[in-house]
């Protein structure tokens, strides 16, 4: 083995996929895509359709309106305030409708043409009885919610309100009596070092969740770009007869070690980078010391070993086939294992000590997510579960990496067409 | 260790793929400082010999020794392997393609810059030494694959149709340049289809034939195995004018020179052709590499044309 060569082929590829179109949008567009997207949101926000909800109330017993009118009035006077901090809202403009001797039908047909004239935006029917009938609410919106909720939500106060009266009962008393209790999420006691009792802290959403599910969505994003580029490079390599002039300078093995240090190299590189922006990031929103280094160790770990495992197989496909569409098909297979993880993180976080989750963290092909995922998670996976998965998958990789070598020896100088499954196997256990 | 003094030697190699013998009881001596010409049709073992040279394929039987080594990897280094069309990397510019082989060849990086520079200056093709490859013509990027090629000065050369579809000044250059590595000492093997460039400039030719070896040796004894039965003559009368005439075994019609392959008496020959045309030039010679390939590459068909 020579390492110089090796490390010529590691620098090459590293420099051929830092200047690759996938790298440029992986470090300059996916964060301006993401800046891009805040700045569309806030200009949509500008642009929310706020002319005013006018609506008619039927309301024959005439107890409701006023109770309506008056909150309709609270809730547009709070309009500015608010809109500072969420999107903007349109005010609620109620209209009292004078039956004056037409019949109901009449009245809902009248109402019904001035919504689709647009003279109104919806119209709503209280009955005398609104404990016994349906409030009934008409418009042409279906998909806008907000005024319907709106009115339920007052209807119902007020409704409430009339009936603590009519059983004589202070309202605020019954406010005061019917106040609801919510349990706050602790972690647990624990003593330190002096041997002090340390109270248990309150957890956290972003510590106990966002941030392992971010890592493993990392890992997930660096080898689903990197790994499609390793196959391409070797497939561009084969197709035009470079590989043939590669392996007159150096062996299969190092061609293929080289090529994976560079991969490696670039997804590390792209790993420092965006650890370095979300700790950043972090620090900024109050979270600075909530990513432990440990689990900045473990996350480069498992990327290591992902990118070895998955980018040795993919070099071997592209190795085997002749053409992108055929290597794509078989790329298919091998990246299932890799996106199975992603269907199941809600399992995982929800019980990482589960059959399923320890299961699936000791397969190799999954290890590499899940068991981050684990370590990053409350109660964090046993150490020796860390071992055995961290050394199963090395030893899979190892095999993995053996057997490529064996279809990339053979693969790359049969032109014309892709091999099959089969081919591949016979390759790796050819003589 | 150096064995006998031949860059390559290559003693009862055989290779298989599947039941096919590509490669079959081949023995072949390549001296030090030689241009050997290897030629023979397409599929009938060139490659998979040359990449067993190469250590790219191993032999089911037999040795190989290059450069005096035996084992797999030693020689690499010092041989270099320049394939038929391709081989470079589009994206890279021409001086960073350069480095990179010449790294693959353990060229010392210090020397590595002055050997670059000396070949693209050698080949006039300095000002594109900055240039993506994909950039550049195509007798310009096989001008750069050649430097690839010998930038880590190689003792020996592998070549694989070097000078295909290369305009005759790029194709003079790159001979004079071959020329100029064989006077310095480098032994060049070249695989070719075109028969008069081995003519030209090989010292011995080596032919294979469904993966045995139907040549070897140098043009002359070749020649001189298939002896001095063949005329070439220019006649008012062309290729209709040898219609039906005795003694001729086949007639390779040049168009306005015919090539005759005679078994009866060259003077009787030309007296009864005088008789029915005008005789322009009349040859007695020895057939020539193209007339020899085909002659082994497709001795059933067609044996008389005439």
């Amino acid at each position: 083995m020579s390492v110089a060569k090796i490390l010529a082929v590691a620098e090459a590829e590293f420099r051929a996929m830092v200047r690759s179109k996938a790298f440029l949008i992986s470090i300059i567009v996916l964060p301006i895509i993401m800046l891009g997207m805040s700045f569309a949101q806030k200009q949509i926000s500008a642009r929310v359709d706020t002319s005013p909800r006018r609506f008619a109330v039927i309301d024959p017993s005439g107890r409701y309106y006023d109770g309506i009118a008056d909150k309709a009035r609270e809730r547009n006077a709070l309009l500015g305030e608010l809109a500072a901090h969420k999107l903007p809202k349109p005010p609620f403009t109620p209209e009292r409708v004078d039956i004056a001797g037409r019949s109901l039908d009449d009245v809902r047909l009248a109402l019904s043409e001035r919504v689709r004239k647009e003279q109104l935006f919806a119209f709503v029917e209280i009955p005398a009885e609104p404990d016994r009938d349906k409030i009934k609410y008409y418009s042409d919106h279906p998909a806008y919610d907000d005024l319907q909720e709106w009115l339920s939500k007052t209807l119902d106060q007020q409704l409430r309100l009339d009936r603590y009266r009519q059983a004589h009962l202070d309202p605020s008393l019954v406010e005061a009596l019917s106040r609801t209790v919510q349990a706050e999420s602790l972690g647990l006691w624990t003593r330190d070092a002096e041997g002090h009792i340390r109270p248990a802290e309150k957890t956290d959403e972003v510590r106990a969740i966002v941030i392992p599910m971010a890592g493993v969505f990392l890992l997930f994003f660096f080898v689903v770009t990197s790994v499609p580029q390793l196959m391409n490079s070797v497939l561009t390599e084969k197709t035009s007869r470079i590989s043939e002039v590669l392996l007159g300078s150096l062996t299969p093995t190092e061609l293929m070690t080289g090529k994976l240090l560079g991969s490696v190299a670039v997804s590390l590189l792209l790993g420092a980078l965006y650890m370095t922006a979300g700790l950043t990031i972090a620090a900024r929103m109050g979270y600075a010391g909530a990513v432990p280094p440990a689990l900045l160790a473990w996350f480069l770990v498992f990327l290591v070993l992902a990118m070895l495992l998955y980018g040795s197989v993919s070099m071997a496909i592209g190795a085997a086939c002749n053409d992108v569409k055929d290597a794509q098909n078989l790329m298919l297979p091998v990246m299932l294992p890799l996106m199975m993880p992603m269907f199941v993180l809600l399992p995982v976080i929800e019980s990482p000590s589960s059959a399923l989750s320890v299961g699936m963290s000791l397969f190799p092909p999954m290890t590499p997510l899940v068991m981050l995922l684990r370590v990053a998670l409350h109660p964090a996976a046993p150490a020796w579960q860390v071992a055995v998965g961290a050394a199963l998958t090395l030893a899979t990789t190892g095999v993995c990496i053996w057997a490529a070598g064996r279809i990339f020896r053979v693969g790359l100088l049969v032109q014309g067409k892709s091999a099959s499954v089969g081919q591949m196997v016979r390759w790796i256990f050819a003589r | 260790m150096t064995t006998n003094g031949d860059a390559i030697a290559i003693r009862g190699v055989t290779k298989y793929f599947g039941d096919y013998a590509a490669v079959d009881d081949l023995s072949l001596s390549v001296p030090r400082g030689s241009v050997y010409g290897f030629i023979g049709p397409n599929g009938s073992g060139k490659t998979t010999t040359l990449r067993m040279t190469m250590n790219i394929l191993f032999p089911d039987a037999g040795e190989i020794v290059v450069l005096g080594e035996r084992t797999t990897a030693a020689a690499r280094d010092r041989v270099s392997y320049l394939p038929e069309e391709r081989g470079l990397y589009k994206k890279m510019t021409v001086r960073e393609v350069l480095r990179y082989y010449g790294r693959l060849k353990s060229v010392p990086r210090a020397r590595l810059d002055g050997a670059i520079d000396a070949w693209l200056e050698r080949l006039q093709i300095a000002d594109r030494a900055g240039l993506k490859v994909e950039s550049l013509s195509k007798g310009q990027a096989q001008k750069v694959q050649f430097i690839s090629s010998v930038v880590s000065e190689p003792e020996l050369l592998i070549l694989d149709e070097p000078f295909s579809g290369l305009d005759p000044v790029n194709a003079e250059a790159l001979k004079d340049a071959v020329l100029e590595l064989r006077d310095r000492g480098t032994t060049i093997v070249f695989s070719t289809h075109d028969m008069s460039t081995a003519e030209r400039l090989c010292d011995r030719i080596f032919m294979i034939f469904r993966g045995k070896k139907v040549l070897d040796g140098t043009l002359a004894e070749i020649q001189a195995q298939y002896g001095a039965d063949t005329i070439r003559v220019r006649t008012d009368g062309g290729r209709a004018a040898l219609d039906g005439m005795a003694g001729v075994d086949k007639v390779v019609d040049q168009g306005n020179v015919q090539e005759v392959r005679l078994s009866g008496d060259p003077q009787a020959f030309l007296r009864a052709l005088m008789a029915r045309t005008k005789v322009q030039q009349f040859e007695v010679t020895r057939p020539s590499l193209h007339d020899i390939f085909v002659r082994i590459a497709q001795p059933a068909s067609g044996e008389v044309y005439a």
